[in-house]
């Protein structure tokens, strides 16, 4: 594993990918990052990227702008993503074609500023559009809730993104971690995994101090540079519990709250690959570092 | 004060004890600012100076090439003389439009179609070489933005005290020297990518000394700042695994 | 990059404001961490950094002092000017150029009013209708700028006058020219050189703290709420801010409306009953514990 630096040498003979250039048949670095080899492509990966997203990827985004028969939508990256009215679940369910009525009417579907939850249709080649779509019953406008902001490195691809906690109360809390940093905290109807609903709840002061809870751990999260997925979440709401500390007095804590998540993640590294964690912690001055 | 003495050793010393090649303490930190794409704070000394970077893809820009804009303030309070007015004249703006034209060279524009990258260059304390010090800034905030280059920018000051040469003066020397030198190198090219030299009359070989002390004197800023990126590289190797 | 909410976040929100819980699990009344330092920028008379809230927020304030002629309507006082920058480096649709710029001649104005008087002025006499302190206040705020920063921005300045310190000067008649001069007053020390003599403000330790509320017109009682975030402060029906020492004199009150559309009218209930002092006083006798820490070193 090679640290480097732009204008760095990387190797010759091998495809330039990502973070690289090519010059006179030699590969040169583009980003500051790590260097790896996938067969016969070499790509560098900088620390810190703009939410790229990828199709099928579950994200939350904001309405930005209602346009003809299509919505305009913020998701936190290079551009706004476009959701067209044919790409929206009607409500009920009904399967049909989407008539004048549906297009004059899109405001009563979704209005500017409203949060809606999503996943990614596609992506245009050729100027980068990216197209969601919120067909399935689990997506739509979200209510009952509020969203925080993180940095998507955090975020991984998982196979649910709807994680639900404290699963044991009369009302536990869920949230929708979208894979572009935006997360959506919210009380869950009980029966159902859909997002979408369409009362609004009056929600207790006790379920909302879980909210804040909830969002505190994962603001901890972020803080500590950890993934955020059900696991580490879980781990800091244990060390909350346990070490009786306040919803507000969380974020002042955040370095005991955050240990029991930080060495799940440094034994999963341990386990995944034999690296010597401690060999690149303390070799920084050396230009390369070689790992298993 | 007598700008240069001589210690026990003979060898000599200028100002607050440094050699006539030493350069000041250097601190580099990366991402020191949320809600922007790249962000770094390049210390030398009591010289601070802070960039942010802001990359969006709004459509304003229609072309195939991305564009880069540069914002340079020079602080109400970061001069050392309370007195001296700071203006925001022309000087200030061709300095900006200096830093816009040589990374717009660097930069692998291309990559970056219909993108708008916002440069905000702030100089928080000025004590000698805040130029030099904006361009270290300006890179080390677009390498830890994740920005495509074609090279390592690296940039010092030099200059003349007497006759001697030295490397990255501070404020009261550039007041008192007749010779201020200020060298933008690209690394991996070993080629200059701005220099700039004010100075009443100096002879042609102490131009080319100052040439060469300033181009080792980039290589060891480079270092630093290589440690820095590796050190912030390594800190964060947990999320790297994930990505 | 701030944004606008919709209904039913702002419901979410209030319906938690009447409950007396914050989305961060603060009550209505809580502040955000901060930390305060002094001395940050050595050159300059008196300066302070003040960094808060989760994100690290950081302002930096420096105060400058030059020698002018005083105001002729104010002979025997000095003069103090804000300036406020900022890190712009809002990119989303919302924000345009124009809204930084009216938020910050907003906080200006607002910093202008509420502290125009933040020390005492007439400290800053020298000879009278001759000179005078001139002092330019800069303030650096590392974000873009908005209403709610403003009690930090003001925690920032007053600690910089806690910080501050003037150099000693003398007047004298120049039996030459006829005019007065100024001069330093110098104080030796055994083993040093020759330096200023420096003093700081007496009335800087009373100087008054900034604080902003928000109100939430509710029919029992008003929603009132302190140190509110961006999106709190679209919920609300009226902002005050207020500039209060720490004998509970006031020295201002400026409105700022809330973005509602039935924003403007304050029930005078809450005014009656004393709730002002209520809220005020253990907010202050706060704020006087972290500033007497500071003073100590």
């Amino acid at each position: 594993m090679r640290i480097v630096v732009p204008g760095d040498y990387v190797d010759e003979g091998f495809i330039a990918g990502h973070g690289t250039y090519e010059q006179e048949g030699k590969i040169y670095a583009s980003l500051a990052g790590i260097v790896h080899r996938i067969d016969k492509v070499i790509c560098v990966k900088p620390l810190k990227t703009s939410f790229k997203p990828d199709i099928g990827d579950v994200i939350i985004g904001r309405i930005v702008a209602v346009e003809n028969k299509r919505w305009t939508v913020d998701i936190n990256s290079y551009q706004h993503g476009v959701l067209n009215l044919t790409n929206i679940n009607l409500p009920g369910g009904l399967q049909r074609r989407r008539s004048e009525e549906d297009k004059m009417q899109m405001r009563n579907y979704f209005k500017e500023n409203d949060i809606i939850s999503g996943e990614v249709q596609s992506i245009n080649t050729h100027d980068g559009k990216i197209n969601m779509q919120t067909r399935n019953l689990k997506y739509g406008k979200l209510i009952n809730g509020f969203l925080i902001k993180v940095d998507h490195n955090y975020i991984r691809r998982m196979k649910s993104h709807i994680l639900e906690f404290f699963q044991e109360d009369w009302q536990p809390i869920a949230c929708i971690i979208g894979t572009n940093g935006y997360i959506w905290i919210y009380t869950p109807d009980k029966l159902t995994q859909n997002t979408q609903q369409s009362e609004v709840k009056v929600i207790s002061k006790e379920t909302r101090v879980k909210m804040a809870v909830l969002r505190n751990s994962i603001i901890i999260l972020e803080k500590v540079q950890l993934p955020i997925f059900k696991d580490t979440i879980q781990k800091v709401l244990d060390s909350q519990r346990q070490n009786a500390i306040e919803a507000k007095d969380m974020l002042k804590s955040y370095e005991i709250l955050g240990k029991e998540a930080k060495y799940l993640i440094e034994s999963e590294i341990n386990l995944k690959k034999p690296v010597n964690l401690q060999l690149i912690q303390t070799d920084i001055n050396n230009q390369d570092f070689i790992m298993n | 004060m007598l700008e240069l003495r001589h210690d026990n050793d003979q060898s000599t010393l200028r100002m607050n004890g440094r050699k006539l090649l030493e350069l000041r303490d250097i601190k580099c930190q990366l991402d020191v600012m949320k809600n922007t794409s790249g962000s770094a704070l390049f210390e030398i000394g009591n010289t601070k100076v802070v960039a942010f970077l802001q990359a969006q893809t709004l459509g304003v820009n229609q072309l195939n090439r991305g564009i880069l804009n540069v914002n340079f303030f020079v602080t109400n309070f970061s001069a050392i003389e309370h007195r001296a007015d700071i203006k925001k004249d022309i000087k200030m703006k061709e300095f900006t439009r200096m830093i816009k034209s040589v990374f717009e060279q660097v930069i692998l524009l291309d990559l970056y179609p219909r993108s708008q990258l916002d440069l905000q260059v702030f100089v928080l304390e000025a004590d000698g070489g805040y130029r030099s010090a904006a361009f270290n800034a300006v890179s080390l905030a677009l390498m830890d933005g994740g920005i495509a280059m074609k090279d390592f920018v690296v940039a010092t000051t030099a200059g003349l005290l007497g006759n001697v040469g030295v490397i990255d003066l501070i404020y009261q020397e550039e007041k008192k020297q007749n010779c201020e030198f200020v060298l933008v190198h690209l690394q991996k090219a070993q080629k200059i990518a701005y220099v700039n030299l004010n100075c009443n009359k100096i002879r042609l070989s102490d131009f080319e000394k100052l040439m060469s002390i300033s181009v080792d004197s980039c290589d060891k800023i480079a270092n630093e700042m290589k440690t820095a990126i590796r050190a912030k590289l390594v800190k964060n190797i947990n999320s790297f695994y994930f990505k | 990059m701030k944004q606008q909410i919709c209904e039913n976040e702002k419901v979410f929100i209030v319906d938690g404001l009447k409950q007396g819980i914050r989305r961060d699990g603060r009550g209505n009344l809580d502040f955000r961490e901060f930390k305060i330092e002094l001395g940050t920028i050595p050159h300059a008379f008196g300066s302070s950094s003040l960094i808060f809230g989760e994100e690290d927020i950081n302002i930096i304030c420096a105060i400058k002092a030059d020698l002018q002629k005083p105001l002729p309507s104010e002979p025997n006082k000095g003069q103090i000017r804000f300036h406020l920058e900022s890190s712009q480096t809002g990119s989303s649709l919302f924000t345009r150029e124009e809204q930084s710029e009216l938020n910050k001649n907003r906080l200006t104005s607002i910093l202008n009013a509420l502290y125009g008087n933040i020390i005492n002025r007439e400290e800053l006499k020298v000879f009278e209708g001759q000179f005078c302190w001139f002092l330019n206040v800069d303030i650096l705020v590392m974000e873009e700028l908005s209403l709610q920063q403003i009690d930090f921005i003001g925690l920032a300045i007053r600690s910089a006058f806690l910080d501050f310190q003037l150099p000693s000067v003398n007047a004298t008649l120049n039996n030459n020219t006829g005019k007065i001069e100024v001069g330093l007053v110098e104080e030796i020390y055994e083993d040093q050189e020759n330096t200023d003599k420096l003093e700081t403000l007496k009335s800087a330790k009373n100087s008054p703290y900034i604080l902003s509320i928000g109100f939430i017109r509710d029919e029992a009682e008003d929603v009132v709420v302190i140190d509110a975030d961006d999106q709190e402060n679209q919920c609300f029906d009226q902002l005050l801010h207020i500039s209060v020492d720490n004998n509970l004199r006031i020295y201002g009150i400026e409105q700022s409306k809330g973005r509602s559309l039935q924003s403007g009218l304050l029930s005078s209930k809450f005014f009656l009953q004393g709730n002002l002092t209520k809220i005020l006083k253990p907010k202050i006798i706060e704020f006087e514990r972290i500033s007497q820490k500071l003073i100590k070193y």
